[in-house]
This record gives structure tokens, C-alpha cells and sequence, in this order.
């Protein structure tokens, strides 16, 4: 008796069901340990984000916000962190905090080396708590040394189902009823029901991000805010419009989540993110995550290449200066 | 229908009364002493229905519908029932729409009509309160007296009259009410609705027709109300396609102006920002000429706070490329500045929902008043909003309607233009015009021809998984939830629905029978002008399921409903299943009659299988299943269907699983009509379990005649009122190895933890069929306890014996008596109950269960 996992999957062929008269053990036993595998391997990008920040920074730390809605599980994830170093030789370290009711260390790197003009691409896995509402990612290089960080990717890495019912509502399948000892034991209603439920558990739990824009925290450091746009300042900015796909999807609901900042002043609703020429929400910039849901009118809807443009501006008050830290847009299978 | 013809076999009798939609007029039988339901006036003696003949209906398999019989009854000519049936002396036209709950009627005059009369509208009938002038209007009005309310539409031609007598019969609801009266003629209780029982719920198709003396009518079954078709498309012809675009209320436009001398200091700059469109609705519909005149007009009000440094914008159109493609019509924005020559340059920057054009100019201190930079208009970032025209547009339509009801036309739909069935994304409606925009067809593509003076059907449509779909349809009203106030399914509009009451619609045996098919993945179905019957049931009958009107005794998780009211629901029309509702013995049959027992083959079962899917009405490719063997040995014989679908490919194994189990059952099952005493308790959809030595009936598992003991599924019943001789048609055999599933029944509760001896532990209610029947052919149960998600099974044999099984405060509850593998953990909510290994196995479980060797059962020796 053990709780065993394809990976990867062992897809059962229509033709396997439509040769039997009535329920088997051997497809029921591939698809209830398929979803077990499915458990372990599925891993939509939680963050994937190009970062847009100053090039070859020195001198100082970039810190960058980053909203997440992570598995109810308590999950694993596989983080990557892409920077450019250019001139000298100085180490890097990065540093991953998640925010719940504070701020606590989830990762630090140590001394990475770094050559001249060259990439460093660091690898971790590391679990997210499932309360977990941003992630703050630290980037340092000795002083006198410039980099660049340039982007992350952050995805549920290998999670081998344990023992238990999961707080998503996965419920691992134990072989001891269906291929342990003598057998014989009954096809029952539930073992028939629960591979199905186990993959919607699994789809629906982890948010797979359509969209992002991140930049540093700090307004000083950051690269666009109201104030460094050409317009006035009463005139909302554009940061960035780029298009989301999700391959298949109708008009699907996604969920906008934001961190934007002011130096002062009224906050509300001053950052929009949109679809390009329909409709949008707004959000308000108090330094916290906001969060929305915006359904999309999808170009190609319901083929691999159903896609809808998203951009993000932000407004300010007279005399006030906003800029947006972060922007991610989360989606999940069913939304 | 048991209950009220269970005292016939002690020599009771049934007594009849009946009432009409809107009519506050009871017709009964006899004078049963009793007091009439609040509104009515009892009629002693006008009631005839000797003279009908059985009531009941039939399963149609193939059209996955009941077929009711229809109801002929007889009123004598008395002077109550004259009263009803005479002319009306009072009359007036209502003037505007009213919805069904409210309570004052415009009219034409109000002129021989009195407070306290009561008027009827449609099928309704209503009592006024109080009269009104300017406008003339009956006030107070109370509603749906001796019947329900509906919204009505007032019409321009004056057709929507008001009566104080009925105008017509045709549609009015009819209910036929059924009384226990013991042998000496008395009635229990003290109003006639305290035991009656609901035997027929149908509409008036026919009558009143003078008989004789009487006057007779005929009534059609509820379920016949789905045969009726909903009303039909909208129609109109395209009159021109001119862009039309939907209006963008919050775009916000900014434009940024500055100038500079000739030493490059900055002499003035204004930011204007406009939202040009900010007074009209996302729904509403504008032409290039009224885009472009608010955006003026917008522009001059911002202008206006420039001093004069900034006046006006105009227009031009002008061919150019754009993204690389020749465009005509290139709305070239022009703007005029106020006269100042000490500027050198200006610089120009507009910005349209994020996108910014960017251009600098070089006047050289000429600028003057007129003078006119241009600036391309932006709009390619928006082409579904403002901007450019490439050729003719493509995916709008202008349509003229023949029946002027334009505001009737769904905000986003389906129309059908020509023979191409397209999606609009909005519409909007002036006069008798509607722009139609955003036109795709099914397969995504805009209209590649000219679709000008093409015919338009606009398609009412709904979008929802089956049950919803059927249950929208059979309630909506056009009044949102007047006929569902606690399911809330009554939601679209008049024309796609029956306005059937819920009460009058099992949803739960709907739901469950039916939430199998597809789970929740949405159908779009047309409802213009297609019945029920038509757009749906031959989904149901593919997949072995039929609506049917029946008397609700329980639902299909087995839990009893006491209510026994009579409604639509659903069955399975296949001949195997669960358990039986009844068993129908040879002591029940009419034996004095030859025809007691008549068995028949089915027809010809088909060869082939032709489903064609449609989305939204339009066809896609068909799939078809053939019975090859079968071909050879005889000429093929289709049976085909139409279902509504989204997506092809998802449909196609189960179509062809649905095909298979038709091929397989058909060859070998029988129709048997049995005659029997009344009293048997069973309905329509029932499987009742058959123990008879007629000759006649064959169990084709053993091949032996006159000693049949099986299941059949009732797919008939019918009852002579006259004679309480109840009919039955019954399916059997199409015997395929089929066994069921294991029981796997989660823990609610237990009254000890650990369960110990004579502890009682608590299962959901629709296992109790299952325990039940395996107590009673081993005697014991025996059970294995496993908890999902941990280690499921540690030793056989491990969980419980029980011997008691009963519904208790609509749960299932088992007695434990005894522990195979000592205390266990049992954790409520999680761990489960399901049937042993082979080890501990039962006979039952080995005879109908599945186990994990080969997906048989355990078989006789276990």
C-alpha cells in the first residue's frame, strides 16, 4: 500500500473504455495515480515577470514587490532569478521575503559569483506559505559592481501528495484497496469520482499568471512613475500594454492584483488596468495589494491563440506623484 | 397515485372534482359536503368524466418525452357553468405593457366597469378596486384570481382586450382532483382539499363544444405544454451595413499642446482632457459622424479655457498606410491655433486610452489664426472604436424589423442573415431599426459578402448546462422569478419561456436525473420558435432519459417526497437499474380479462445512429454510429437525432458511448402491457419488479417461460377513472452484463467514537436502498472502513458488521454489530463505508457488484 504517482502522466486511451462492458481496475488504478502525478507535475507560473528597472544598477539594493496568490497547500516552488552583471566582479545576493502579517525571510542566497558582462541564472526550490500576499525579492552586488535584474519565473515545483486530505481538496490515492495483497476489493463510487475532482482541485488551486509589470518599489528608483512621464501630472501615464494569452479560453474572468504608491495625498483608484479598448478596473494606489476581476473579450476566443492586450496606467493627484510597483494578472481553469 | 386508490380495495370509491384557470367556478361529481378552496363556488353534480377515457401517459424513448393522455370531461348546463360560458358584456383595450405583479391597468376608458368587478386578460382574471381617469386606468387591481399572474403586452393595433367574462377557453389550466368517498357515500374531512389528491394537470385544447345537453371539453396532459413551440424569431431584412461602433463611455482623450519661440523657451502649454463619450451607454451605438461630433464638442469646451491659444478641431478623410496596409478613409484630425508670431514650434502629443501619437511642427513665427496642423488620427490601436474604415465594414448590420419590435431584440445573440447563422456581440434599437454589431459566424469569421437586403431571424438563445436550460425554459415568465421564488430559475424573457410555477416542476428529480449529462458544461440552444420537446428531449432520448408529468413520491436519491404533487420531471427509459419502487404479482393482475398480460417487441431497432449537433441553431459536422453486424444481415435503418451543443469534439464519446448501449439493449427487450388492480405504487419511470407464471413472459437470461421474476421499467401507465383498471407498460430484457458500482458512503455521524457494538453511525439517505436490500438477502451487512487520502485499507477483513438499516430524519443509519479488526478511528465527514474484499464478501455484493479483478462481479462462489 502506497500512495504512487505517474509522472509522467500514463494517458488512458478512449479506446480503453470503449472496449470494456463495465469498470476496471486497471484504467480506474492509471487515472486515480495520473492524478497523483498531476499533483507533482503541474506547475503553471505563479509569477513570470520581466523586471523593468534601471540597467546596471550600483550602489544599492533593487527591491521589487511582487503580489502572489499561491496554493492553499503550502506548496513547494521552483523560483529562477535571471540577472546581468556588467562591470566587476563583486557577488550577488538575493534575498526572497513573503508578507503575511509581516515581513519573514523565506530565502537567502548566500554569495553568488558573478563575472563581467555575463548572466547569472540562480535556482531555488522554496515553499510560499499559503497566506502569503507578496513577495518582496532583494537584489544586492557589492559596491562598485553593476547589475542588472532582468527577470523571475516562479512555479509550484515537484510536490509528492503526503498522507492527508489537502486544504485545496485533493485527496491522495492510496493503492491499498485497488492493487495491494489479494485485491478483490470493490470499484467504488468514490475511488470512480475522485480522480476527476482531484485534477479540478489541482487546476483550480493554482493560479497561472497572463500578465505582469514590475518594477522597484521605491519611487526613486523606479523607472516610470506619473512624475517622469512627459504629460502632466494630472494626466494618466501608460506603463506598459502587452498581450496576455490563454490558449482555448472564452471570455474568461481573470483577477488583476496591484501594489501601486504615492508621495502623498488621495489614493483612490488611481491605477487602471484595462483591456485595450474594453473595459477595465481601477485600484487604488495605497501601497498595499489591491485586487480586481476583469473579464476579458478574447481575440481568437476558444483557439490556441485566444489573446487580449492588457496594459496598466496610473493617475495622479495635483501635485502628488503615483507609480506602480507591481501588476499581476492571475487566472485559473474555470475563471 | 397509490394513495388514493389504495382504499378501493376495501370497497371505496374515487369522487372527482375540477377547476379551470381563471374560471371561479369548482365542477365536482357530487355534493361532497365539503368547503371549496378559497375563491371557488362549488357546482355540484356539473362534473362528467365518465365518459373519458384512461388517463395517464406514455414514454416516447425516441423523442425523450412522456406523451400524456389527453382528458375529456363534460360540464352540464347549469346556471353557474352557463354564466361562464356566455358572452361578455364589458370591455375596454389595455393601453401600455403591465407586469404581473403590478396593480393598475391603462385602458382605453374605463366607462361600464365598477369598482369590486372582476375583469380577464389572457388566461387571468382580476378584481379592480378602483377606477381612474387621465389616463383611464383600473387601480387596486388584485391579481391571478383563481389562477396565476402573467405580464401582458399592450399592443398598437388594440388586440390586447379586456373582458369581464372569459373570451376564450383554448390554454386555460385544468386540474382534476380526486376524493376517497368510503361505501356508504361519505367523504372524510371537512374541506374538499384536505385529502384530495391532484390527478391530472393539463390545458384546455378543445371547447366549449355543445354535446348533447353538456358542454364538453378536452384537455391535454402538463407535459403536452412542452410540445408547444415558444415564439417564434424576430425577423427583418438588412437594410445597409454602415459602421456603427458601440460607444466607449470612459475612453478618456487628452491632448497636450505647446509652444515654443525661437529661442526654444516654452511660451505657452495646455493639456485639454476630454471624455468625449462620457454621456453615452456601453450598449449604444454610434456612426463615425457622431464620434467625431462629440469628440468636437468636447474639444471646444476644453479649448475654451486656452485664452484663444487654442481654437477648434476638424476632420478630414484622407487615404494613407497604416501597419503596413493601404486604408481608406483616415480621419486626419486638424487642429486650429490663435495667432502668435513669436512661436517657432509647436509640439502636439494626443493620447486615446493609452496610446500617444507624437509629433512636433516647425511654423517658424507664422502661426496664425486657421492655421491647421494635422495630426493622424490614432484610432488604429481602436479599430472597434474610432478611427479608420478598411473597405466596407464588415461586421455590422442595419435591420429594418417587420413587426416593429425592435426593443424586443437581446442586447448580444444570434441571428440568423441569409443561411448563415451569425453572433452579434450588441445591438441596439431605434424605431424600428437594429444595429446589429460584432457579427462572427459560428466557426469566428466576419461576413465575407454583402449581407444588404438579406433576411434576419433574430435568435432568442440561452447558454447554460442542461438542467438550467430545461428549467429556464419551462418557468420563465418574463417577470424575473414570479414563477420560482425560492429556485430562482425564471430569468429570461416572455418569449423563451412556459411560465410553469416550480411548484408544478420536480427540479430536484430533474437535476439529479440529468445533472449527469455533460456535468456543467453549457449548451446553447435557439428558443425562437422550437418547443422544448423540440430543441432538447432529443439530447434526453440519446441518452436514455424523457421529461414526464408525474405524481412525485421520491426524489432520485430515494428520499421520500410526501408530497405527491404532480410535475414535471425526468426518468431513465432504460429497462435495467437500482432498486424498485413495487412488486407487481400475478394476485394484482385482471385476470378475467384476456389481454391481461400482452407482450411485444420493440420496433425495429436501428441500425444507425445519426446525432446532429448544432450550435445556436447551426449545424456542425454530424457523427453516426453503426451497428455493422446488424447492417450486414439486414438493410440499415437510421434513427437520428438533433442536440444543441457548443463543442463537437467533447460530445463525440459519449454519443458513441449512448449508440453502443442502444445497439446492445434493443436486440432483446420486450414491451409487456399489463392490466392490474389500481393500488400498486408505482409511477411512470419506476422500475417495479415482476413475479408473474404468465406464459407469455420469457426471462430471456434463463429461457424459461411462465416463471418470470425481474425488473421492468414502467414507460406506461394509465388509469380508467371509470374502472380503476390500471395499465402498464413495461420495458424488459435488453439484458447486457451490467453490474453497479460499489457503495462508498461517507460517515456523517457516528453515536460513539470509535464505533463500538450496537453503536449507530450515520450515512447519506440514497444508500439506504442498497443496505437495505443487501440486509435483507444475507441477513447481515458487512462493510470495510477506509478513510480517503490515507492509507485506505490496512487488513482484511477491517470495519464493521451491522444488522440494522433505517431511515432515520432522512439519513441512512446502520447498526453496528460487530467489529471485524477491533476500535477504529472514525473520522466524521471523511472516512467511508464501502463494500468488503473477497474474503467477507456477501452474496448480494458478489451477484451485482463490481469488483477490482476485471470489472466483474465477485461471482456465486465469491
Amino acid at each position: 500500500m502506497a500512495i504512487n504517482s505517474n509522472t509522467p502522466l500514463s494517458v488512458v486511451a478512449e479506446a480503453t473504455f470503449n472496449a470494456l462492458p463495465v469498470a476496471d481496475k486497471d484504467p480506474l488504478l492509471t487515472i486515480l495515480e495520473n492524478a497523483n502525478g498531476m499533483y507533482e507535475a503541474h506547475a503553471p507560473a505563479l509569477i513570470s515577470a520581466l523586471y523593468t528597472c534601471e540597467h546596471l544598477i550600483t550602489g544599492r539594493s533593487a527591491v521589487f514587490w511582487i503580489p502572489v496568490l499561491p496554493s492553499i497547500d503550502g506548496l513547494d516552488y521552483d523560483f529562477s532569478h535571471w540577472v546581468y552583471g556588467g562591470a566587476g566582479v563583486g557577488a550577488v545576493t538575493i534575498t526572497v521575503e513573503e508578507y503575511i502579517a509581516g515581513w519573514g525571510a523565506i530565502h537567502a542566497s548566500g554569495a553568488l559569483g558573478l563575472a563581467a558582462a555575463t548572466w547569472l541564472r540562480h535556482n531555488h526550490t522554496t515553499a510560499i506559505s499559503a497566506s502569503a500576499t507578496i513577495l518582496r525579492v532583494t537584489i544586492s552586488r557589492a559596491a562598485g559592481s553593476e547589475f542588472s535584474p532582468s527577470a523571475i519565473l516562479v512555479r509550484p515545483g515537484t510536490n509528492a501528495p503526503a498522507v492527508g486530505v489537502k486544504a485545496s481538496g485533493f485527496v491522495p490515492f492510496d493503492d491499498g484497496m485497488l492493487a495491494v495483497g489479494t485485491s478483490d476489493a470493490g470499484i467504488n463510487t468514490e475511488h470512480l469520482n475522485r480522480g476527476p475532482q482531484n485534477a479540478m482541485a489541482i487546476l483550480r488551486d493554482r493560479r497561472q499568471c497572463v500578465w505582469s509589470f514590475v518594477q522597484e518599489y521605491s519611487q526613486t528608483d523606479a523607472v516610470y512613475s506619473t512624475y517622469t512621464s512627459p504629460l502632466s501630472d494630472t494626466v494618466p501615464a501608460c506603463f506598459g500594454q502587452a498581450v496576455g494569452l490563454i490558449p482555448f479560453a472564452h471570455d474568461p474572468v481573470v483577477t488583476v492584483y496591484a501594489i501601486g504608491v504615492v508621495d502623498g495625498g488621495a489614493t483612490t483608484d488611481l491605477i487602471d488596468v484595462y483591456q485595450v479598448g474594453k473595459s477595465g478596473v481601477k485600484l487604488d494606489a495605497d501601497g498595499a495589494v489591491q485586487s480586481a476581476s476583469l473579464t476579458l473579450e478574447m481575440d481568437a476566443s476558444g483557439t490556441i491563440e485566444a489573446r487580449a492586450k492588457i496594459g496598466a496606467d496610473a493617475a495622479c493627484k495635483a501635485g502628488q506623484v503615483t507609480h506602480i510597483a507591481a501588476v499581476i494578472v492571475l487566472w485559473r481553469p474555470g475563471d | 397515485m397509490a394513495r388514493i386508490w389504495d382504499p378501493l380495495q376495501y370497497g371505496w370509491s374515487p369522487g372527482y372534482w375540477l377547476t379551470i384557470q381563471g374560471i371561479p367556478l369548482l365542477a365536482s361529481e357530487m355534493n361532497f359536503g365539503l368547503t371549496p378552496p378559497a375563491g371557488y363556488t362549488d357546482d355540484p353534480g356539473s362534473l362528467v368524466i365518465d365518459e373519458g377515457a384512461s388517463v395517464g401517459q406514455r414514454v416516447e424513448r425516441d423523442r425523450g418525452i412522456g406523451v400524456g393522455y389527453p382528458l375529456t370531461f363534460r360540464l352540464l348546463d347549469t346556471a353557474a357553468v352557463r354564466a361562464q360560458i356566455k358572452v361578455w358584456t364589458k370591455t375596454a383595450v389595455l393601453q401600455a405593457d403591465v407586469s404581473a405583479v403590478a396593480t393598475s391597468f391603462e385602458v382605453d376608458s374605463t366607462a361600464g366597469w365598477a369598482p369590486g368587478d372582476h375583469f380577464h386578460i389572457g388566461a387571468e382574471r382580476v378584481l379592480i378596486d378602483a377606477l381612474a381617469a387621465a389616463p383611464p386606468r383600473f387601480t387596486g387591481c388584485t391579481r391571478h384570481v383563481n389562477g396565476i399572474a402573467y405580464t401582458h403586452k399592450a399592443d398598437a393595433t388594440a388586440t390586447c382586450r379586456i373582458t369581464d367574462l372569459p373570451r376564450y377557453w383554448l390554454g386555460r389550466i385544468v386540474e382534476l382532483w380526486a376524493l376517497p368517498v368510503d361505501p356508504s357515500g361519505y367523504v372524510p374531512g371537512s374541506a374538499m382539499t384536505d385529502d384530495a389528491e391532484l390527478v391530472f394537470h393539463g390545458h384546455i385544447s378543445a371547447g366549449p363544444d355543445r354535446v348533447g345537453d353538456e358542454w364538453q371539453f378536452e384537455a391535454l396532459s402538463l407535459d403536452r405544454v412542452l410540445a408547444r413551440p415558444l415564439s417564434s424569431a424576430l425577423t427583418g431584412k438588412v437594410i445597409d451595413t454602415e459602421f456603427r461602433r458601440l460607444a466607449l463611455p470612459f475612453l478618456k482623450i487628452v491632448y497636450h499642446f505647446a509652444s515654443y519661440d525661437f529661442a526654444g523657451a516654452l511660451v505657452w502649454s495646455h493639456d485639454l482632457v476630454t471624455i468625449p463619450m462620457a454621456t453615452d451607454l456601453a450598449t449604444d451605438l454610434l456612426s463615425e459622424t457622431e464620434i467625431m461630433s462629440r469628440i468636437s464638442t468636447s474639444f471646444a469646451a476644453a479649448a475654451a479655457g486656452t485664452g484663444g491659444n487654442v481654437e477648434t478641431i476638424a476632420w478630414k478623410a484622407v487615404e494613407g498606410i497604416d501597419n503596413g496596409q493601404h486604408i481608406k478613409n483616415v480621419w486626419m484630425a486638424m487642429f486650429a491655433f490663435g495667432t502668435d508670431a513669436t512661436i517657432n514650434t509647436l509640439h502636439t502629443r494626443i493620447t486615446v486610452g493609452g496610446w500617444v501619437n507624437d509629433e512636433s511642427w516647425h511654423v517658424g513665427g507664422k502661426l496664425s489664426t486657421g492655421i491647421h496642423l494635422w495630426s493622424k488620427w490614432c484610432g488604429h490601436i481602436h479599430p472597434g472604436s474610432l478611427g479608420w474604415v478598411n473597405g466596407p465594414p464588415q461586421d455590422v448590420a442595419a435591420v429594418r424589423m417587420d413587426d416593429a419590435l425592435g426593443a424586443d431584440v437581446p442586447a448580444a445573440g444570434f441571428a440568423k442573415i441569409g443561411d448563415v447563422v451569425y453572433e452579434f456581440k450588441a445591438s441596439g434599437a431605434s424605431n424600428d431599426t437594429v444595429f446589429l454589431s460584432g457579427l462572427k459566424t459560428i466557426a469566428g469569421q466576419v461576413p465575407t459578402q454583402d449581407l444588404t437586403k438579406e433576411t434576419v431571424e433574430i435568435l432568442r438563445t440561452d447558454t447554460a448546462p442542461m438542467p438550467d436550460l430545461l428549467l429556464r425554459q419551462f418557468m420563465s415568465s418574463g417577470t424575473a422569478n414570479l414563477r420560482s421564488p425560492v429556485t430562482l430559475h425564471d430569468r429570461l424573457d416572455q418569449t423563451q419561456g412556459y411560465g410553469i410555477s416550480e411548484t408544478l416542476i420536480h427540479v430536484a428529480g430533474i437535476e439529479n436525473v440529468c445533472g449527469a449529462l455533460f456535468g456543467q458544461t453549457p449548451l446553447t440552444v435557439p428558443s425562437s420558435g422550437q418547443s422544448t420537446e423540440e430543441a432538447l428531449c432529443p439530447l434526453l432520448a440519446l441518452s436514455g432519459r424523457a421529461l414526464v408529468a408525474k405524481p412525485v413520491d421520491h426524489d432520485e436519491s430515494g428520499a421520500p417526497d410526501t408530497s405527491r404533487a404532480y410535475r414535471i420531471s425526468m426518468v431513465r427509459t432504460g429497462p435495467s437499474g437500482g432498486s424498485y419502487a413495487a412488486t407487481i404479482t400475478d394476485a394484482h393482475i385482471i385476470a378475467s380479462d384476456p389481454a391481461a398480460v400482452e407482450v411485444r417487441r420493440l420496433g425495429d431497432p436501428p441500425t444507425r445512429i445519426r446525432v446532429q449537433g448544432q450550435i445556436a441553431g447551426e449545424d456542425v459536422a454530424p457523427i453516426v454510429v453503426n451497428d455493422k453486424g446488424r447492417e450486414q444481415a439486414q438493410s440499415p435503418s437510421e434513427l437520428s437525432f438533433t442536440i444543441p451543443m457548443i463543442e463537437r469534439n467533447p460530445i463525440v464519446s459519449m454519443v458513441t458511448t449512448w449508440a453502443r448501449a442502444r445497439f446492445a439493449s434493443d436486440q432483446s427487450a420486450r414491451e409487456v402491457d399489463v392490466l392490474t388492480v389500481p393500488w400498486i405504487d408505482a409511477e411512470i419511470g419506476d422500475l417495479v419488479r415482476l413475479t408473474s407464471v404468465h406464459p407469455g413472459l420469457v426471462d430471456l437470461v434463463t429461457g424459461a417461460a411462465g416463471a418470470f421474476d425481474g425488473v421492468a421499467r414502467v414507460i406506461g401507465s394509465s388509469i380508467m377513472y371509470d374502472t380503476g383498471v390500471r395499465r402498464w407498460t413495461l420495458l424488459f430484457g435488453g439484458y447486457i452484463t451490467s453490474l453497479s458500482l460499489c457503495p462508498s458512503a461517507e460517515i456523517s455521524l457516528a453515536s460513539a467514537y470509535p464505533p463500538i457494538v450496537n453503536s449507530t453511525i450515520d450515512v447519506p439517505f440514497k444508500y439506504y436502498p442498497h443496505f437495505a436490500q443487501l440486509l435483507a438477502q444475507d441477513g447481515v451487512i458487512t462493510l470495510t472502513l477506509y478513510d480517503p487520502g490515507s492509507a485506505e485499507q490496512v487488513a482484511d477483513p477491517y470495519g464493521y458488521t451491522f444488522d440494522g438499516v433505517e431511515e432515520v430524519a432522512g439519513v441512512c443509519r446502520l447498526t453496528v454489530a460487530s467489529l471485524l479488526n477491533g476500535a477504529e478511528v472514525v473520522t466524521p465527514a471523511l472516512s467511508r463505508l464501502a463494500t468488503p474484499k473477497t474474503a467477507t464478501a456477501t452474496t448480494y455484493q458478489n451477484a451485482h457488484l463490481m469488483h477490482d479483478g476485471d470489472g466483474t462481479s465477485w461471482g456465486a462462489g465469491g
